[in-house]
């Protein structure tokens, strides 16, 4: 028999360096050697390297080769082809990218001042300003020198230093950057990597042992078909630095590179290290020439915040070298040279985005609750520990559902008690007192774990996992349990048991929890008794008796995906009946009714993890049915919050209560979708929309700051399409009044709810009109769906305008609430 | 003499509706007799009818725009300005309204 399997890899991004460390791992098991080769390119390699994986440039839908060879190949296969059918898909996902898709039209408020403005590639969000400064490249080869005396030692001492660097350093790190370095860590312990320097180091220093490695596997990444593959180059070389550094700690190579004011940093390549290595409070963008979505340097950026353009060529910009300069990654540009037009255009840009962070983040940091103060709980859902630090910083009020599967997947056996407590101390270390709901271990049917040995089920959602599969398994419960009990010392633990179905199952739970408590408590360890105990409710069945489970648990957790895809009976990964997948169905939201009634009355808490939790436009349903909390992934919290915070309570019980009596699933979105165009309806004027005193240079500024009020105030999604809206009415004519009164205006589709804007201005500026300058400024946005609705106003307006007593009292208004008022009275709003 | 005027400009949101004011205003300072048409977002208001318009002197059409139904007026004597025209110099319009009914 051919000791040899056949794949085909679905990974989106091909073997990169993640599913290659998850693939070497695997591999790394066994005895046998065991070659991947790619059927493609006929590249083949030491599956047991990272370096080697990756460089086999393995895209998604290659076909690829497994083969085996040694005494343990049988086992290997047997393996290796259920791991790669089940859990190599799962093992990577598509890296988000900024959208570049779009092209964006640049403002006339900046194009007609005449810029100087040189177009990028998007790579991470936001708008700097500062010197524009040039990274010089680290030249590797000047660490190029003839055999000195012993190299092995020499590399072996560099190869320990930077290693115990880099593991210290994970230690420390969270996040990204922590992600970063575990893959950093992985090159410098790969295989290839090392083995192929220690044979080069026969008859050669150790720096051009390590050159020729570097070079050999750079030019196999380069000729990599997938540009993700190409940019972990960047990767090699910052090893090869850090590894060259440490053996020749003499030979200058200018490492250190310090930035002494805001700058915007211009560099070839930027390795993550010398990333790490800038000072972040001082730099205000980067250019990357050659960087692309997927390089790690690209994500550190987009970690701290750090707005980033890829594509432009440093001698594009040789002249701009150490002036101020503008980077805008909305528009894709680096303005050089900026006139006083300019500059006056991207600092109010700068402004504009700074408000518009500043109120995100006032959501981060404020309670959830609705406008009338109704307080709902938004927590986060994690998988990881680490995570938990992310969630908090994006405002989760508590994590409404820590995934405990992830420790237990992808190695040979369990974690033991230690790692575990030492896992779930960590999240709520970081929690402080914050709720941390930990859900023992949901494993078995779609997610395997080899060492189970669990069988195949055809029909795993039903079948044999989660707490089903406790009693054979009761030492791992056992040990989870212990864990989490020793864990909850240290903050406000709950435990969460998946797939609860009746009564019976969760009273041997709580015997379980007796039993281990009772060991706990012999052995004398410290631990928490009375941590709350809950259930996740996604069986249909709890449903029908809640009443009883109130009397057994603390609280309950709503799985929206589980119980959706259980209640309505859809396979959701079934494309013939995925479409009948959905949690608006009427049945669902009676369920969820149903529960959080029941619960509420028996004194019980209700949450909700699940997807739902996070589509904005059902939070109104999810707000009306009455549940305590609603866990979702971190990313979404912030707009959560501030979507809840324009929710009444009232409104949303009312809205529920209906959408519980609708028939089908197309009533439900049309009542929401109904719902959601009154609560976007904003009044035509407000107080939000007045700039007095306004402090505008000219004619572009006015426009662009009062086209970006609406903008932050939510009234336009669409700052920059709109503005070109109201430079076209311009250019028909200038809308200055003559007594120092311009009414800009338009009809648009990119103005959500027809707007007034007022600015009165302290100092006049030319308005281009013959009709002298400006400085009252009224703006009319008129939405083009919803005209007829305000035109009145619009045109009493208009006609009042031409009055002069009208027009003193608007200028004699003291502020904005004196502007509205007496505009209300005269135009009968 | 009797005046009627189109007024209607490119997006019909504020400038048809100041110019018909003015020229409203003006004219009656002036005693002339005028009525005005607006055609602007919220479509034809204060519409002329046929008699209106054979009663009139002089049509002003104030447009910026191709105006509709202008076919109503191909017999008329006709003047033909710029709205923003019949914002700034009301005044002026309607004197030239009287030149060109006196020259006959």
């Amino acid at each position: 028999m051919k000791n040899e399997i056949q794949f085909r890899c679905v990974l989106p991004n091909g073997i990169h360096a993640r599913p290659a460390s998850h693939l070497e791992k695997v591999c790394g098991q066994f005895q046998s050697q065991i070659n991947l080769t790619n059927l493609r390119n006929g590249n083949t390699a030491d599956a047991k390297s990272v370096l080697a994986l990756v460089g086999t440039d393995t895209l998604m839908n290659d076909d690829f080769i497994l083969s085996f060879d040694g005494e343990d190949s049988q086992q290997a296969i047997t393996i290796l082809s259920d791991y790669i059918n089940n859990e190599f898909p799962r093992c990577d996902e598509a890296l988000d990218t900024l959208a570049d898709d779009k092209s964006v039209t640049l403002p006339q408020s900046l194009l007609r001042h005449r810029p100087t403005l040189l177009h990028g590639k998007r790579l991470a969000p936001g708008i700097g300003k500062g010197l524009l400064v040039g990274y010089r490249d680290i030249d590797l080869t000047s660490f190029i020198t003839d055999i000195q005396h012993d190299e092995v030692t020499r590399f072996e001492q560099a190869h320990f230093q930077v290693r115990t660097s880099l593991e210290q350093k994970a230690k420390s790190a969270s996040g990204h950057e922590k992600e970063i370095i575990s893959a950093h860590l992985s090159i410098i312990n790969d295989r290839t990597f090392v083995d192929g320097i220690k044979s080069n180091l026969a008859g050669n220093s150790t720096a051009n042992a390590i050159l020729a490695v570097v070079e050999k596997i750079t030019k196999q990444l380069n000729q990599s078909t997938s540009a993700y593959l190409r940019e972990r180059v960047l990767d090699i070389r910052d090893v090869a630095t850090q590894l060259l550094t440490a053996a020749y700690p003499s030979v200058n190579v200018n490492t250190d590179f310090t930035l002494a004011e805001p700058s915007i940093v211009i560099a070839n390549d930027l390795t993550p290290s010398q990333f790490l290595g800038l000072d972040k409070d001082l730099l205000q963008g980067l250019v990357l020439t050659h960087a692309g979505s997927t390089s790690h340097t690209v994500i550190l950026a987009r970690s701290f915040n750090i707005p980033t353009l890829s594509g432009i060529e440093a001698n594009q910009c040789t002249g701009a070298i150490n002036s101020q300069v503008y980077l805008d990654t909305n528009l894709g540009v680096i303005a050089t040279q900026p006139n006083e037009g300019v500059c006056r255009y991207f600092n109010r840009a700068i402004t504009l985005s700074k408000q518009l962070n500043d109120e995100l983040h006032t959501f981060a940091s404020q309670p959830a609750r609705t406008a009338d103060g109704k307080m709902i709980e938004i927590a986060a859902n994690i998988a990881c520990s680490f995570e938990a630090s992310t969630a908090f910083e994006k405002g989760a009020e508590g994590i409404g559902l820590f995934r405990t599967e992830m420790l237990f997947m992808e190695r040979s056996k369990a974690p033991d008690e230690d790692e575990q407590f030492g896992y779930y101390r960590e999240a709520l270390e970081v929690a402080a007192d914050k709720p941390v709901i930990i859900r023992t271990i949901d494993i078995g049917g779609d997610k395997p774990i080899d060492y189970l040995n669990l069988p195949q089920e055809n029909n795993p959602f039903l079948g044999y996992r989660a707490v089903r599969i406790y009693p054979e398994f009761l030492a791992l419960f056992h040990t989870q349990l212990r864990a989490i009990l020793r864990a909850a010392v240290h903050g406000n633990a709950k435990i969460m048991i998946p797939m609860i179905q009746s009564i019976e199952e969760i009273r041997w739970v709580k015997q379980q929890l007796e039993i281990v408590k009772e060991q706990l408590a012999q052995e004398s360890l410290a631990f928490s008794a009375e941590v709350p105990l809950g259930i996740m409710v996604e069986i249909p069945s709890v449903v029908f008796i809640v009443d009883q489970f109130c009397k057994e648990v603390d609280f309950f957790s709503i799985g929206s995906n589980d119980m959706t895809q259980y209640l309505l009976a859809v396979d959701r990964d079934n494309a013939s009946v995925a479409k009948l997948y959905n949690s608006l169905a009427p049945a669902f939201l009676r369920m969820l009714s149903q529960v959080v009634q029941t619960a509420h009355q028996h004194g019980r808490w209700v949450g909700l993890c699940g997807e739902l939790g996070a589509d904005a436009k059902v939070l109104s349903l999810l707000i009306g049915a009455g549940l305590d909390e609603i866990s979702m992934s971190a990313p979404k919290i912030t707009e959560t919050k501030a979507t809840l915070c324009k929710l009444n309570s009232e409104d949303c019980k009312t809205l529920f209560e209906q959408a519980c009596q609708c028939p089908t699933i197309a009533d439900v979105q049309t009542l929401l979708e109904n719902a959601a165009a009154n609560q976007e309806s904003k009044p035509l004027l407000a107080t939000e929309c007045i700039i007095k005193p306004a402090d505008f240079a000219n004619k572009e500024e006015a426009i662009q700051a009062m086209v970006g009020n609406l903008g932050l105030v939510g009234r336009t999604d669409n700052a920059y399409e709109l503005e070109e809206d109201v430079w076209a009415r311009e250019e028909v004519f200038s809308t200055g009044l003559g007594h120092g009164f311009a009414i800009p205006h338009t009809k648009s589709e990119n103005i959500r709810c027809s707007s007034i804007s007022i600015a009165h201005l302290s100092q006049p500026i030319d308005w281009q009109s013959d009709s002298g300058d400006v400085d009252f400024i009224i703006m009319l946005t008129l939405n083009k769906a919803h005209a007829d609705q305000h035109m009145r106003i619009f045109s009493t307006l208009a006609r009042k305008l031409i009055h002069q007593s009208f027009r003193d009292q608007l200028r004699a208004s003291k502020d904005d609430t004196e502007i509205i008022a007496m505009l209300e009275s005269e135009l009968a709003i | 003499m009797r005046v009627v005027a189109i007024t209607a400009c490119p997006t019909g949101i504020a400038h048809t509706y100041m110019a018909a004011d003015k020229l409203t205003e003006t004219a009656k300072r002036l005693s002339i007799n005028i009525k005005v048409e607006t055609q602007g977002a919220m479509g034809i208001e204060n519409r002329l009818t046929e008699q209106d318009v054979q009663r009139a002197d002089v049509v002003v059409m104030a447009a910026d725009i191709n105006i509709e139904h202008s076919q109503r007026f191909d017999n008329q004597k006709c003047l033909k300005v710029s709205v923003q025209d019949a914002i700034q110099h009301p005044k002026r319009i309607l004197s030239q309204c009287q030149q060109l009914l006196a020259r006959k």
